[in-house]
């Protein structure tokens, strides 16, 4: 009987740090008005596979270390050529997801561009990560699945021709 | 004379040592025996269930290894197909964060 009480326990704690997959459930027609549509889906077997493809230098290191303890990565990502393409209520659905344990770490509302990142903190790990950005014409929501290493998510910038703006901005000062 | 007497000696009928017939007899039908097993060139005769199981043999090598290539090849395709994904969620990933980030600086610079 204690045995069955511990291995509860185990079960139970195991599925407190299971990190929280949020289902990227949008209207089928917004793909058909897009113009360009990106939609990424990799669950953990395939993110093993990936990381065994990725080379041990540059940019590819950078992804090998970032998705070694991930357990999934889901990017939906629409291009518009008109502006308000698309209705923002439909993000309502995604943000009915996040449960007690995630938290909002930035909202920015900019010229009608709207950008929010959500955390699913367990204690002061990262479990999972939330990016919304629902912009006028482009709407990206981007779901990591797993631990995240914040430190290492900033590194992002930088590299994959993404620019470092902010560090540009800091040496000009 | 002598050289008349000595031809006769030499050339008198003599009876075969006892067996000497069955041992000969013996011979024959081992030499015929070999003789089949080698065929007429000399080369060895290879019964039909053979070559048949041997073509079985090939047909099951040639399979498997055709078989291991072809998932070889699957999986190389599906690695470099998730990479390729990989790298470009993490480059959207990366955007969007450096947006809200350039857009938080913004506002508190303000």
């Amino acid at each position: 009987m204690r045995r069955l009480i511990v291995f509860a326990l185990l079960l139970f704690s195991a599925a407190a740090l299971q990190a929280q997959r949020i289902q990227i459930d949008l209207p089928p027609g917004l793909a058909s008005k897009a113009v360009e549509t990106v939609d990424v889906t990799l669950d953990g077997p395939l993110l093993r596979l990936a990381a065994r493809f990725l080379d041990g230098d540059g940019d590819e290191r950078v992804a090998r270390d970032m998705i070694r303890q991930l357990q999934g990565i889901y990017v939906k990502s629409y291009q518009f050529d008109d502006e308000n393409a698309y209705d923002k209520t439909i993000l309502d659905k995604v943000r009915a997801q996040l449960g007690p344990s995630w938290k909002r770490l930035v909202l920015v509302k900019e010229h009608g561009d709207h950008t929010e990142i959500h955390a699913d903190m367990r204690g002061e790990n990262v479990v999972g990560l939330l990016v919304i950005a629902a912009e006028r014409r482009e709407l990206t929501i981007v779901n990591l699945v797993g631990p995240i290493d914040i430190e290492k998510l900033a590194t992002l910038e930088g590299h994959f021709g993404i620019p470092k703006h902010g560090r540009r901005d800091k040496s000009n000062d | 004379m002598s050289l008349d007497n000595d031809l006769r000696n030499a050339l008198r009928r003599v009876p075969a040592p006892e067996g000497f017939a069955d041992r000969v007899l013996a011979r024959v039908h081992g030499g015929q025996t070999i003789l089949s097993a080698r065929g007429q060139a000399g080369l060895p005769v290879l019964h039909w269930w053979r070559g048949i199981a041997a073509t079985f043999l090939l047909a099951a090598m040639l399979g498997g290894w055709g078989a291991h290539e072809m998932v070889e090849r699957r999986r190389e395709a599906a690695g470099q197909r998730a990479r390729e994904q990989v790298l470009l969620a993490l480059r959207i990933t990366g955007e969007k964060l450096a947006h809200a980030e350039r857009g938080v600086r913004h506002i508190t610079s303000e």
